[in-house]
């Protein structure tokens, strides 16, 4: 079975509008859809209906994440496996998610859940499908985000959610921590080229970490950073920084609802052949360089904070 | 418009007061007054700024996630959006930091006055 890609994430909000308003002028997304109490948005490079669903809700969180699968027949196997793991399965009608065709909905054993899809209506790059000019109109001095590139999810026993990732669903894993009795409690995972998709990492069940939006270059990032500070976009940690894992530059902020987000560039690329990854491994001391590399130390907050 | 007294003692057991304006948050007050807060997203969605109201009553300027209050006592106060309808008085389990704006020109001065 092939998972493509994170095609979305479905986060739920406090304020729908703020929300929008957030993802739209501090992202850069474009709105494509709307139903009663929710929001679809999708990035200038990217021809499927939506990287990104809001819905209003009186918790903020993750609602579940979207992984677009290469062929029709591949929800029939992954809902299969799912089900002779235990986990709960729920089929959604073509439809039921705008945009989008029929679908699995899966529930980790972390409980988050995942919702596996193949067709999504086609609304192609926001620049056009025909002669189109590269530079978008309204970029506000900063090149505009590629794409929805990963997300962090956490849980009180990652190896498991891990485990069911790589064996059943045919993930690579990229990098990982391991205890020194050899238990798993840190997972990137990657489904397609790029290094990880999903990660997963110790913490309260159902908790989201982040979702990160792919930028260009490393002077987008900059300007990026300088933006977030200039329009009072919530901000915890450290400014520009560069993680260990991946090796990527990086900074993070807050949604209007306190969901994480980060802007992120420069992760490497894996084969993408499942099984055929062999992963780097960080011991739990030196975790503050996995995490923050420049710093070589990680803020209390940076683990304990989620949605 | 209206100012509220707060009160607010710290996981040190020190004790700091400060004036909060009806609808501005009980955390950018504090900022003014120069008391940094134990704030994360700022956004009432992580539930780390989450305090106990000994006394007194709040509104919120914006949404609490409400999984995040589910877990909390009902006394509980997160200060990222509270804002003051009358004097309060609160607990934390965590210590503020005092905001040095200028520690530099602080010290400069310091030594001046040893002169």
């Amino acid at each position: 079975m092939a998972i493509i890609r994170l095609s979305y994430a479905s986060l739920n909000v406090t304020d729908l509008g703020k929300a929008e308003q957030h993802y739209a002028k501090v992202v850069g997304l474009r709105t494509t859809g709307k139903t009663e109490g929710r929001v679809y948005m999708q990035a200038p490079d990217s021809q499927d209906h939506h990287c990104l669903i809001l819905n209003e809700s009186a918790s903020a969180g993750l609602c579940h994440f979207g992984l677009k699968v290469s062929a029709p027949e591949d929800l029939q196997e992954a809902a299969d496996k799912a089900a002779a793991a235990g986990l709960k399965v729920e089929w959604l009608k073509a439809g039921d998610i705008l945009g989008q065709g029929e679908s699995v909905m899966i529930t980790l054993p972390s409980t988050h859940r995942i919702n596996l899809f193949h067709h999504s209506e086609d609304i192609g790059y926001e620049t056009g499908m025909r002669d189109p000019d590269p530079i978008l109109k309204n970029v506000d001095g900063v090149n505009p985000v590629s794409h929805l590139d990963h997300a962090l999810m956490v849980c009180s026993n990652p190896a498991e959610t891990i485990r069911f990732l790589r064996d059943e669903l045919d993930f690579n894993l990229s990098e990982c921590g391991t205890a020194p009795d050899g238990t798993l409690f840190l997972g990137f995972l990657s489904a397609g080229n790029t290094m990880h998709q999903l990660a997963v990492a110790p913490g309260p069940d159902g908790g989201l970490h982040h979702i990160a939006f792919y930028v260009y270059d490393r002077a987008d990032l900059i300007r990026r950073v300088d933006l977030l500070k200039h329009r009072g976009v919530p901000t915890l940690e450290y400014g520009l920084t560069r993680h260990g894992v991946a090796g990527v530059t990086t900074t993070y902020f807050f949604d209007p609802s306190g969901n994480r987000n980060e802007f992120q560039c420069g992760a490497y690329e894996t084969s993408g052949a499942s099984g055929r990854v062999r992963p780097i491994n960080w011991k739990p001391e030196d975790l503050g360089q996995a995490t923050f590399y420049y710093e070589g130390s990680v803020p209390e907050q940076f683990y304990t904070v989620v949605s | 418009m209206k100012h509220w007294r707060i009160s607010l003692t710290g996981g040190e057991g020190e004790t700091v007061a400060f004036d909060c304006p009806e609808g501005v948050s009980i955390h950018a007050a504090a900022r003014t007054a120069g008391f940094r807060l134990r704030v994360a997203c700022g956004s009432g969605g992580c539930g780390i700024c989450a305090a106990e109201l000994v006394n007194g009553q709040v509104d919120y300027v914006s949404p609490i996630s409400a999984a995040k209050i589910e877990g909390c006592p009902a006394r509980a106060v997160f200060l990222c959006r509270a804002t003051p309808t009358e004097d309060c008085c609160i607990k934390t389990d965590w210590q503020w930091a005092v905001v040095d704006k200028a520690p530099l020109s602080r010290r400069m001065a310091i030594n001046q006055q040893g002169k």
